[in-house]
């Protein structure tokens, strides 16, 4: 990793924040694991001087890895016990998010959720604030390019047995079901399973022409690369989850990357104005362009930034703003487009191929 | 003796009764309402708090215990199939693929964010166990699909592995949950003991003030009532001295207050009705006296005035001097009627015009004094009407004193009017003055008892009685506003049915009489020597034997002496030693017939009751008919006797 004096005083900034109690700032609390931390770095690194100067504190919580249930649950409650917490962005997934989402709405702390999709997020209080698309949007989108784009008659579903999964498998069975479809195969998988086994006998039994991968990148990657192995007329289309860092994705999923369809809510692109310093920040910090990923949660911690200084350091007041955007008052224009926390906004996601290592756009896609 | 009347305590400003109930039953209602919201606060939280968050742990475990006894019977089939390893069951593969392959249930996602979050972690690690446990399995059937029996001979250590750490969790889970439910139920339990010392404890602060609130009630309600009861039991027993204490200013205090002053105006009025009762009495002993003298100075001058030597102007004073007697005598008489009328009514026939004049002659001194001018028209072809004569005539009295009072208080032209008629209703008479009116506040209530516009000086009770009587009489009276200003009553009377035309009586009976009283014996009984005298003198130049007697006693022993050869006797009703009653009671036994023919000369009947058509006096009683009353002109006693010289029997 490439050093660069201004991060290295970011860091030291959030970190030291994160080693005792912020007196007299807001707070923002920072809900992932411990490499899921770089937005927060360049977030900060992005905040108007005034607030770098101690008015709001970017904290993450260094002290826990892993995203397990009883993880999550005890990072939340570190979180919102934070002197001066005004929000939280947050958590990792859909299951630590829903299981987490009621101890902010007790403690009254806003938490804006950048990359969870499952609908179940919308039903929790008025203290959650969804970015990403939800899971039946997201389903709906991998059934239109299967069907509709890639023209796939046997579809098999390989999705990670958690809510961020079976809530993709499910949306996305029911939006077959509407097409007179249904899945030739459904197979629930959990971190660390013998995916080889799995997805051999799988393909053996259902002879699918497009298999739908719903997990991790890492998990995605290697059922990409046995699919790929074991037929590869096989198209693999991935949900959001595999998305991550490309380099990582192409070097696990081997040959079968180029034949890989990715799902994600954002693409570098230093074309558009608005992405350029944040894309810049990141190739100077990592020497690579910022993941979907990431991208959402910096944008997710420049929007609550954003309403911490315009709403002041209530609680209330900044969950009051936030839901006040897109409707009272225009969308949070962010790097990964316009933000609104209303349901029926518009939220981007995108089809992408691997081309030469890099991402490429499929134009068509929503087209379809 | 009447009680002495209990000082009034001293009033304060107090609710209404009707407050004090509203009051009442409001604090009721508060109380009622402030125990039913008390334990809803303390118990509902408790109980909302218990079901809110047992419901979803209890959904959420079910589902968590379904899906792993589920999953434990998939494994447990799973092993059979592993231990009986090839040629493999394809059928049952694919039953325990697609089982194992099934979605969880949706509602467990939305049963996380509701279950407490002490239980959360626990449900969602065991959550994640059963997951484990599920593609463990399907990894073991994938290998058998494969043909891998032992690769999956081997991996079904892991998986029996994995269903003991599913059931750790699980246990886990539910041992929370249950020191969950434990924990709630104590809470619950404790909130609800609270209650319950604390409804105890609303109870008996319930049972404190109930008496007080009934004290309060009946210190309000039951003593003054009491009071008021025993007030009107006084009344009842005679004592109109009965006064209630105005304990407060409520319903009650001005219901006491309206009391009091009803038995202070009935024990005024009782007091003045004395005094009337009196003063009457007075009026005829005096009028007894008076008219005795009236009588004689009539009868002598009327004698005198038959002298023709008399020089003109000696002729002219005696004229004048008669005309005075005998105006004087008719005032006395007009005092005396008025005296007698407070008896029982008599159901008779009234000429209202007669009685009207009459009326308006007893107050006439009135007018002159105050400059009042009297506009009378009485219609001359009016009816006899329905009623009792006297007591028509205290109505109009009464009417004309309350005209006169009100124009007092005007100045003059002072302007009373009285127009009569009759129409297809019955006979009708106005009266109306120019004074300030009646207030219109006080018309409605005019006729009730004890209104007045005299203030003290009035009892209230006047036309309160004015229109008992004319009901009585078949009438009635109603007051409104003059056009030109003042007071106007209006009086509606009912004809007499059998009287279209204005007809005196006697009219009707005058019988024809002889010329003079030639030859007729007639004994004058009287103990005034100077009214016999003259009547003597008079029925001698009239014709007649007369002889005289002092009293009784004098009278039956001329009578003795002449054997009762008179043909008529003329007898004062009170003379010394033997009255006119006495003697008339003696002749019945005597001389029967004698009896019947004696004519009486009175100036006061006070002393006698009325009968239907006689006089008593003890017991004894005489002709009413036969009575005349002083003064009476020397004509019409010559008259009486020369009637009951026709009508009795020849004398003995």
């Amino acid at each position: 990793m490439r050093s660069h004096l201004p991060l290295a005083f970011l860091v030291l900034t959030v970190a030291s924040a994160a080693c005792k109690e912020p007196t007299g700032a807001a707070v923002i609390g920072y809900a992932f694991p411990r490499d899921g931390q770089r937005a927060a770095l360049v977030a900060a690194a992005s905040l108007p001087p005034d607030t770098t100067n101690g008015a709001i504190r970017i904290v993450g919580d260094w002290d826990s890895g892993g995203t397990e249930s009883s993880v999550e649950i005890a990072r939340a409650r570190r979180l919102v016990a934070l002197p001066g917490v005004m929000g939280v962005v947050g958590h990792a997934g859909s299951r630590g998010t829903l299981l987490t989402a009621p101890i902010y709405s007790d403690a009254g702390v806003p938490l804006v959720v950048p990359t969870a999709t499952s609908g179940r997020l919308w039903e929790v209080g008025g203290w959650v604030f969804p970015m990403a698309p939800s899971d039946s949007v997201e389903a709906a989108f991998l059934g239109q390019v299967a069907v509709d784009g890639l023209k796939a008659t046997r579809i098999a579903v390989y999705f990670v047995n958690s809510a961020y999964g079976t809530g993709i498998r499910t949306e996305l069975a029911r939006w077959l079901s509407n097409r007179g479809l249904a899945p030739v195969d459904e197979v629930p998988y959990v971190i660390g399973a013998d995916l080889e086994t799995l997805v051999e006998a799988s393909v053996r039994r259902s002879r699918p022409d497009l298999a739908v991968l719903v997990g991790r990148r890492i998990e995605v990657a290697r059922m990409a690369a046995l699919l790929f192995e074991l037929d590869p007329s096989i198209r693999l289309l991935a949900a959001d989850g595999a998305y991550d860092q490309v380099a990582e994705l192409i070097s696990e999923a081997g040959p079968a990357a180029d034949s890989l369809y990715l799902t994600t809510f954002w693409v570098a692109d230093t074309t558009v104005p608005v992405q350029r310093e944040f894309i810049h920040r990141y190739r100077l910090d990592t020497g690579r362009d910022p993941t979907a990923f990431e991208a959402m949660r910096y944008d997710a911690v420049m929007v609550l930034a954003q309403a911490i200084r315009e709403a002041g350091p209530d609680r209330a007041r900044v969950r009051d703003w936030l839901h006040s955007l897109g409707g009272s008052r225009p969308p949070y224009e962010g790097v990964t487009g316009d933000i609104s926390f209303r349901r029926d906004a518009h939220r981007t996601l995108l089809l992408v191929r691997l081309r030469d290592g890099v991402p490429v756009t499929v134009p068509e896609a929503g087209v379809w | 003796m009447p009680k002495s009347p209990r000082p009034a305590r001293r009033r304060w400003r107090a609710l209404s009764i009707r407050t004090l109930f509203l009051l009442l039953v409001g604090m009721v209602g508060l109380y009622v309402l402030g125990v039913s919201i008390f334990l809803a606060v303390r118990m509902h939280p408790g109980a909302v708090l218990l079901r809110r968050d047992t419901e979803p742990v209890v959904e959420l475990f079910g589902m968590l215990n379904g899906r792993s006894q589920r999953l434990e019977a998939q494994v447990r089939d799973l092993q059979g199939l592993v231990t009986l390893g090839p040629p493999g069951y394809p059928a049952q593969l694919n039953r325990l693929r697609d089982q194992l392959s099934e979605a969880p249930d949706e509602r467990s996602t939305r049963a996380y964010t509701a279950v407490p979050e002490a239980m959360r972690t626990a449900m969602a690690t065991a959550d994640e166990a059963i997951a484990r446990l599920e593609t463990a399995a399907l990894e073991v059937v994938s290998l058998l699909e494969l043909g891998r029996y032992e690769a999956a001979q081997a991996r079904m250590m892991s998986v029996n592995a994995l269903v003991g750490e599913m059931n750790r969790h699980l246990a886990e889970a539910e041992r929370r949950g249950l020191s969950d439910l434990v924990r709630r139920e104590d809470e619950l339990s404790r909130a609800t003991g609270q209650a319950l010392r604390a409804v105890v404890i609303w109870l008996v602060v319930g049972l404190f003030f109930l008496p007080t609130v009934l004290l309060l009630a009946y210190r309000r309600l039951g003593a003054p009532l009491r009071d008021l009861e025993e007030g009107l039991t006084q009344v009842a027993e005679g004592d109109l001295h009965a006064q209630v204490p105005i304990r407060h200013a409520d319903e009650i205090g001005r219901l006491a207050e309206h009391f009091n002053h009803m038995t202070s105006v009935l024990r005024e009025r009782a007091e003045e009705q004395g005094r009337f009762a009196a003063a009457g009495e007075l009026i005829a002993g005096v009028a007894h006296e008076v008219n005795n003298p009236l009588m004689a100075i009539s009868a002598i001058t009327q004698q005198r005035l038959e002298d023709n030597d008399l020089r003109a102007d000696d002729r002219q004073d005696l004229t004048q001097i008669l005309r005075q007697s005998r105006r004087a005598g008719k005032l006395l008489s007009g005092l005396l009627r008025f005296a007698r009328s407070g008896g029982e009514p008599r159901a008779e026939t009234a000429n209202l015009g007669k009685v009207l004049r009459e009326a308006i002659d007893l107050v006439s001194y009135q007018f002159g004094v105050a400059e009042i001018t009297l506009d009378a028209r009485i219609d001359p072809k009016l009816p006899r009407v329905m009623g009792d004569p006297a007591r028509l005539e205290q109505v109009f009295v009464n009417l004309l004193s309350n005209a006169i009072h009100a124009v007092r208080q005007v100045t003059p032209p002072r302007l009373i009017t009285i127009e009569s008629g009759q129409d297809t209703d019955g006979v009708w008479l106005e009266l109306t003055d120019n004074g300030p009116g009646i207030p219109t506040a006080v018309r409605r209530r005019i006729f009730r008892p004890f209104v007045t516009t005299k203030g003290r000086q009035g009892t209230g009770l006047g036309l309160y009685i004015s229109r008992q009587i004319l009901r009585d009489a078949g009438g009635e009276i109603e007051a409104d506003a003059a056009p030109e200003g003042g007071a106007r009553f209006k009086l509606r009377l009912r004809p007499a049915e059998d009287a279209d035309l204005l007809v005196t009586p006697s009219d009707q009976t005058r019988p024809v009489l002889p010329a003079t009283l030639d030859g007729v014996r007639i004994l004058v009984v009287d103990d005034e020597a100077a009214l016999r005298r003259p009547i003597a003198r008079f029925l001698t130049r009239r014709g007649a034997v007369v002889e005289e007697a002092g009293d009784g006693v004098e009278a039956l022993e001329r009578i003795a002496a002449t054997e009762g050869r008179f043909d008529v006797l003329l007898a004062d009703l009170r003379m010394p030693r033997m009255d006119g009653v006495a003697l008339h009671a003696e002749l019945r036994k005597s001389h029967p017939v004698l009896a019947d023919r004696v004519v009486f000369l009175s100036g006061d009947l006070s002393h006698l009751t009325s009968g239907s058509n006689s006089m008593r006096a003890g017991e004894n009683t005489i002709p009413a008919d036969r009575i005349l009353l002083k003064p009476v002109s020397l004509e019409e006693v010559e008259t009486r006797l020369l009637q009951v010289v026709q009508q009795a029997p020849a004398a003995d």
